[in-house]
């Protein structure tokens, strides 16, 4: 049999890994003679490394996010505002749109496979004070944790809010002591399992997509791979990837539930008003990343929406 | 079968004297030549590993603890600490195990606190007619107090190796510290007993006096681990940024204060601590591309099949872990031991129900003993060369250290959950 | 510590010495004070000193590596070498230290190879070569200190050996290369 190693970032009990075993399942019962060993909760390396294993070809296939160190054009997945809602979720992260399109030839150029973007839910900004002004972009009298990205650092003070750049796992005990009065990145499950006991309130912003990818080396599709384990194994995380979105609107509406009852509060947004603050940063906070991304490839992302 | 082999080729590398990461770089080629395994890929994977600004602790606290020993910031602790115990028989010998406990809780390695507390106090040792194969087992065995008190290096790698909380950790750490120390006073006691001619300090005069004085000038060094500590679990710095803030506090007590540094021995601490940290991460680095290796080969899975066929009665289970992580801290030094300790053994403690920071503090109390348990016992070495005494006169009452201090310390961590549990339960709830 | 090595590699030794003493020494206080004032400025300033992560650990790299050079240097690096407590004889002691030194040598060079390979990699996919995200700052800069740094080990050991077979296994020798433990 053909063995293929599969790493990922997520903890095992995470609802990512549970897609992962269902994969290994299918993958291993559709006769083509593959067997698949499993790599959970990054033991083989964050997410910058497993791109450089995988291109290598020393990793089969990675689910985790997608680090722009070897070309700046992939941030387009933090793009802030890339998406506002679910529908233009589904629409933009599937095959067939310009997003997804440039990815896959990025991707390709790079030396990999892409087999399926994952949107694990939306980012929103939750914080142990509260916002002035949280319906606009208006200044919010906080200062908030960011992580280290340009695009999440600019829109996020488009947004009106003062940044300080803090590590992840740093984040809680910032918030907790008032080193900083909020933070944004983290998704409302995120917000729930880690940080409830360190905020009084959740705005949700829908500001970023906690996306991650599928991703094949294309030594091991070229070399290791027939013309029928292919078809199936592009088959099978297509349709793992395409049931994700489904998935973060459930999961983020259950999540908001769950802190909510925790004694957490949601400060509401209408949709009309995160369609304004949405137009707002895309107006404001894209045309900085401009140098980096590219006119013509911001254009073509734009056309999507 | 490669797996075994690969570990095979490390020990014997090891035995036969080539430095740990070199033994190291051999199973490399080892793996490259019989496994599936892309060598050019083996370095990027060591610096991605490394490329974390957590880790940036280790390299600040070995240069805060070198900065202070050069810059004689211990000596006042060591003074005022004697004044409370100094009159009492054995109360030097207390001293250097008290003031190892406090310069631990700045230095986050056993190897400055043993090099500078063994420094100071051998001598005074030797004057007040101590046995000195004794006093020098008792300063080298106190030397892991470092580890146990935070901040630790060891427990910054096991946190960010099987991501727990780095403050949990510390915490985790410090009761089984407070025991060791219980313990490794009352061995001193006992074996002192029959040495009739040791000297005692004369009571002072005027000791509330002389306190306020010495505790005068040893405010500056106390201020420290009040500083370190508090600003971590403040939440007000990380404990890479708290790292930084000692070398840089460090600086001006040791110029100006206690007036130890100059410009010439300050560069040389700088370069002593730069090369102290490049042997300490060279090493983690050839290690950390290792046991990637050996997950890739699945070793986790092997280990707990090995241990589970034994027996999955978890008393028995959690006695064979800590034999394997006895031979593993008899063969290598505590950074290589927890780096390979911990992916390998984390997965089975965690399936017999064992808190992760539990097993935070069994890892920290295994390695430090390891690091005094011959044949591989670096800080034993180090101890015989800061004290001047031989090791054959340190072994015994080393040797008995470990049996009634270090093991029933051991023993109490693993199987008295609250005892690491205790003070990361009343933190962070 | 000796090295029995003969002039005009020994002053060139020593000159290369002196300075990587100084980078070192630089580094670490550039080190400890960039997190010294990331908390003068989150606190006194609400500042924020943008990823400076993504260059304090290059930085830190070149420590790393020139400091593990430091260590072949002065025959630092953590040992087990119980086998040698065993051993009564100078000459050999003298015998099995060339010996393993000898490995030392195959096995930094492998290792050097290996990162030269690293470094390449790196070289070669220039202009599109890695860097971080915040700043754009090439990862060829640490992955030039761990590869020198490896060379540098390399030569240091090969230093070793040669200025061990220059002495022979006298006294001299033995209290630098193999001192007794036991
Ligand atoms: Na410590
Ligand atoms: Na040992």
């Amino acid at each position: 049999a053909t063995t293929l190693r599969i790493a990922s970032q997520h903890a095992p009990d995470q609802y990512a890994s549970e897609v992962l075993r269902q994969i290994k399942t299918d993958l291993e019962g559709a006769g083509v003679d593959l067997k698949i060993k499993l790599y959970p909760a990054g033991q083989l390396g964050s997410g910058e490394q497993l791109i450089g294993e995988a291109v290598r070809g020393s990793i089969d296939i990675v689910h985790s996010f997608v680090y722009s160190h070897k070309d700046p054009v992939l941030e387009i997945n933090s793009l802030p505002y890339l998406v506002s809602n679910y529908d233009e979720m589904e629409k933009v992260f599937s095959p067939g749109s310009n997003f997804y399109g440039i990815f896959d030839q990025r991707m390709d150029k790079m030396g990999l496979k892409l087999l399926g973007v994952t949107a694990e839910g939306f980012i929103g900004v939750m914080s142990s004070s509260m916002p002035e002004n949280y319906q606009t972009t208006g200044s919010k009298g906080q200062n908030i944790r960011v992580w280290s990205a340009q695009s999440a650092k600019l829109a996020t003070q488009d947004m009106g809010y003062n940044t300080t750049t803090i590590d992840w796992g740093d984040a809680f005990p910032a918030i907790q002591q008032g080193v900083v009065d909020g933070m944004i990145g983290a998704t409302p499950e995120a917000a729930y399992t880690t940080f409830k006991e360190a905020i009084k309130n959740y705005v949700p912003y829908n500001a970023f997509v906690e996306n991650y990818a599928y991703y094949a080396s294309k030594k091991t599709w070229e070399k290791k791979l027939n013309e029928e384990q292919r078809k199936v194994i592009a088959e099978v995380f297509a349709k793992a990837a395409a049931g994700f979105v489904d998935w973060s609107r459930e999961n983020d509406a259950a999540n908001l539930k769950k802190l909510e009852e925790f004694g957490v509060k949601i400060l509401p947004l209408t949709d009309a008003e995160r369609s304004a603050i949405a137009k707002e940063v895309r107006a404001k906070t894209w045309p900085k990343l401009e140098e980096r991304l590219g006119k013509d490839i911001l254009e073509k992302v734009i056309a999507d929406l | 079968m490669l797996i075994l082999l690969t570990l095979l080729v490390i020990c014997v590398a090891l035995v036969v004297g080539i430095p740990v990461p070199f033994a190291f770089g051999l199973a490399l080629i080892y793996m490259s030549l019989t496994g599936d395994h892309e060598p050019a890929g083996f370095l990027t994977s060591g610096h991605w590993r490394m490329n974390v600004l957590v880790l940036m602790a280790i390299p600040l606290f070995i240069m805060a603890g070198t900065i202070m020993e050069r810059g004689k910031i211990a000596e006042p602790l060591v003074d005022l600490a004697e004044l409370f115990v100094g009159r009492f028989k054995g109360g030097i010998a207390y001293t250097a195990v008290g003031a190892s406990a406090i310069f631990g809780s700045i230095a986050g390695s056993a190897t400055a606190t043993l090099t500078c507390i063994g420094s100071i106090m051998m001598p005074q040792l030797r004057k007040a007619n101590y046995p000195e194969g004794l006093s020098a087992a008792l300063i080298t065995n106190a030397a892991p107090l470092g580890l146990l008190i935070p901040p630790s290096a060891i427990q910054i790698i096991y946190a960010w190796v099987t991501r727990q909380s780095v403050l949990k950790c510390f915490l985790a750490t410090i009761v089984p510290g407070l025991i060791l120390v219980t313990l490794l006073c009352i061995v001193n006691y006992v074996m002192l007993r029959k040495y009739n001619n040791i000297k005692v300090l004369p009571k002072s005069d005027n000791f509330g006096k002389e306190v306020a004085k010495k505790g005068r000038f040893a405010f500056p060094a106390l201020l420290m681990p009040f500083m370190i500590l508090g600003g971590i679990y403040g939440g007000i710095m990380t404990p890479t940024e708290a790292a930084g803030i000692a070398v840089v506090y460090a600086i001006p007590v040791g110029f100006f204060i206690y007036k130890g540094l100059n410009v010439a021995n300050f560069k040389e601490a700088l370069v002593q601590s730069a090369t102290t940290t490049g042997v300490v991460m060279v090493m983690f680095f050839m290690v950390m591309i290792v046991s990637r290796l050996l997950i890739f080969e699945d070793i986790p899975d092997l280990a707990k099949d090995l241990i589970f066929s034994v027996s999955e009665n978890p008393i028995v289970v959690l006695i064979m872990i800590n034999v394997v992580m006895i031979l593993i801290g008899m063969l290598m030094d505590d950074v290589s031991g927890v780096l390979l300790a911990s992916p390998l053994l984390f997965p089975i403690v965690v399936e017999l129900g064992v808190d992760p920071i539990q097993f935070a503090a069994i890892v920290g109390v295994n390695l430090g003993m390891g690091n005094i348990t011959p044949p591989t016992a670096p800080l034993l070495y180090l101890g015989s060369r800061v004290t001047g005494v031989r090791v054959s006169a340190m072994l015994k009452p080393t040797l008995i250290m470990i049996l009634f201090a270090w093991i029933p310390t051991l023993i109490i961590t693993t199987y008295i959950p609250q005892v690491s549990l205790f003070l990361p339960e009343m933190f962070f709830g | 510590m000796h090295l029995n090595i003969p002039r005009p590699l020994g002053s060139l030794v020593n000159i290369l010495l002196r300075s990587k003493e100084y980078i070192l020494a630089i580094a670490s206080l550039i080190m400890a004070f960039v997190f010294f004032f990331v908390v003068i400025l989150r606190y006194w300033f609400q500042a924020d000193l943008f990823a400076y992560e993504e260059w304090v650990l290059m930085i830190a790299f070149w420590v790393y590596f020139l400091g593990g050079a430091m260590g072949s240097y002065e025959n630092t690096h953590v040992k087990a070498d119980f086998l040698l407590s065993l051993i009564d004889s100078v000459r050999t002691k003298w015998i099995v230290v060339n010996c393993t030194i000898f490995l030392e040598i195959i096995i930094g060079m492998v290792l050097s190879y290996w990162g030269w390979l690293m470094l390449w990699e790196e070289i070669s996919a220039y202009p599109d070569w890695q860097r971080t995200t915040g700043l754009e700052l090439p990862f060829v800069i640490p992955k030039l200190g761990i590869f020198l740094g490896f060379v540098l080990m390399t030569f240091y050991t090969s230093l070793h050996l040669w200025s061990g077979l220059r002495d022979g296994p006298t006294e001299e020798w033995e209290s630098d290369e193999a001192p007794p433990h036991i």
